[in-house]
């Protein structure tokens, strides 16, 4: 009865530790020698240097940086310094990495076969001889525009400002 | 007479003559675009403006927009914010989520951008959003497909055409097959490239995180193992892991000088909202119309008024061609 007692509480204990984990690690793989930084910043200081081709998981990101555990070191690397999968595979299975980069809301996939899109088709029908203007769409598209006005109030709504950036 | 518009602008375009390949660099962006005006002569903003609502016009006449003002007046929002930070800040932006069920993005010369709902549904924030818009704006702001038009060494049958008598119907068909073949088959790498580089910059001007791009090529990247319709893709447009390489080529060492920027929550579809159809594409659909029928095209601010309208009737399906051209239009 009490070991029945102790498997009911671990197994318990395991499912919470899931649930808080909230995001399931992803496989990544360095496509450059890069530093993994102690902290989510340019200027932190470097964990360990790692090689290109070097496997490790991607457990979460705050804003360009993701958190990686490799077998030897664990930190913050760039996103653009790996790619997701370990040789070729996501774990996601082609999803949208959802758990690393947000909630995701919807994942297409093979559900859009046979489903209408921009494609070869579409382009070909709607610039051949059969295609034509669809002026009502036109006017509705036009009825959504924002003015460079709506534009700044949006921004300075939503807490953004603009930064000088050079090319 | 606007088709004949179409015609006057593609046969002065043609006539121009090849301009120079330019190859891509980094580090010419700057100057590149302040050396737009002379790169792009010939075709004037507001005949750009004719063209691109012609093209998307017709592309809506095939796939209508996502019935839902919420969203589409929303992605307006960050659409606009974002053209604001670019060199064309005054063009009449258009922004629009078509009902379309595949991965895929337009941007027309002059300011019209469309993007699937296939693509828009796999963003998770707004700053990834800004992004695709950003990526899109720069073909605009660098007038990549302009710049295509001017290197098609097309003189001497345009001149042919334009000459003869029927010439007209004959150089509008030239021009439409020239769009539908570069929307097919996508720009140049380089202008890809470049695109990417201009789009991420425009994003952190607007106070984003300048790799919501690069996380979007994340996703298109991981998809490319499992799911077929990327193949096509691949084969014609540079590939997600190559644009990734050189986006962090350029970010990386900007790091110390680039804004922080936010990911605010992006505003998702309506649940409920009409799906992407299923079936046969029309050949046309019901309230279609030519574009010589419709008002003149906007050069100005728009009224921030709502759509009264809603979006005319579309027709049954298509069969689903893939990831195809993604954001290479």
């Amino acid at each position: 009865m009490h070991a029945v007692r102790q498997c009911l509480t671990m197994a318990v204990i395991t499912l919470l530790l899931l649930c808080a984990g909230g995001v399931a690690a992803e496989p990544v793989t360095f496509t450059k020698d890069a530093p993994l930084r102690s902290e989510p910043r340019f200027d932190a200081a470097p964990a360990a240097q790692i090689k290109q081709g070097t496997t490790g998981d991607a457990s979460g990101k705050q804003g360009p940086w993701l958190n990686i555990k490799t077998s030897t070191a664990t930190g913050w690397a760039l996103t653009t310094d790996v790619s997701f999968g370990s040789g070729g595979a996501s774990s996601s299975g082609g999803a949208s990495l959802g758990g690393i980069f947000g909630k995701r809301q919807q994942v297409s996939g093979t559900s859009t076969l046979g489903v209408r899109g921009f494609d070869k088709e579409t382009i070909g029908t709607a610039l051949g001889d059969g295609g034509s203007v669809n002026a009502a769409q036109l006017a509705l598209l036009d009825g959504y525009a924002a003015s460079k006005d709506d534009g700044q109030s949006f921004a300075s709504g939503k807490g953004l400002s603009a930064a000088t950036v050079a090319y | 007479m606007k088709n004949f518009r179409l015609v006057g602008i593609f046969a002065f375009a043609m006539l121009i003559g090849a301009a120079h390949a330019q190859r891509f660099d980094l580090n010419q962006i700057g100057s590149g675009l302040k050396s737009l005006g002379a790169a792009a002569t010939g075709i004037s903003e507001k005949e750009e403006i004719t063209i691109g609502r012609d093209l998307a016009g017709r592309m809506l006449g095939q796939i209508q927009l996502v019935d839902d003002a919420n969203v589409q007046a929303y992605v307006n929002r960050v659409g606009r914010w974002v053209a604001s930070q670019s060199e064309r800040p005054d063009l009449p932006w258009r922004f629009g989520v078509a009902n379309a069920g595949n991965v895929n993005a337009m941007a027309m010369p002059g300011g019209t951008i469309l993007i699937t709902r296939g693509l828009y549904d796999i963003l998770d924030n707004e700053a990834q959003l800004a992004g695709v818009l950003g990526h899109e704006i720069a073909h605009v702001v660098k007038k990549h497909h302009i710049g295509v038009m001017q290197k098609q060494n097309l003189v001497s049958g345009v001149a042919s055409l334009a000459s003869s008598r029927t010439g007209g119907n004959q150089l509008q068909k030239v021009a439409l097959d020239f769009f539908k073949n570069l929307f097919i088959s996508g720009l140049d790498k380089e202008s890809e490239y470049e695109a990417d580089a201009v789009g991420v910059i425009l994003a952190a001007r607007a106070g984003y995180n300048a790799f919501g791009l690069a996380e979007v090529l994340h996703k298109l990247n991981s998809r490319g193992s499992s799911d077929p319709s990327v193949v096509d893709l691949f084969g014609s447009h540079p590939g997600p892991s190559d644009r990734l390489s050189k986006l962090g080529d350029l970010l990386t060492p900007r790091l110390p000088k680039l804004p922080a920027g936010i990911e605010p929550e992006i505003t998702p579809v309506a649940a409920g909202t009409a799906a992407p159809a299923r079936g046969a594409a029309p050949a046309s659909v019901p309230g279609a119309r030519a574009l010589t029928n419709e008002g003149a095209a906007p050069d100005a601010e728009p009224a921030a008024a709502a759509p009264a309208q809603k979006p005319a009737a579309g027709g049954a399906g298509g069969l689903l061609q893939g990831v195809k051209g993604l954001f290479g239009r």
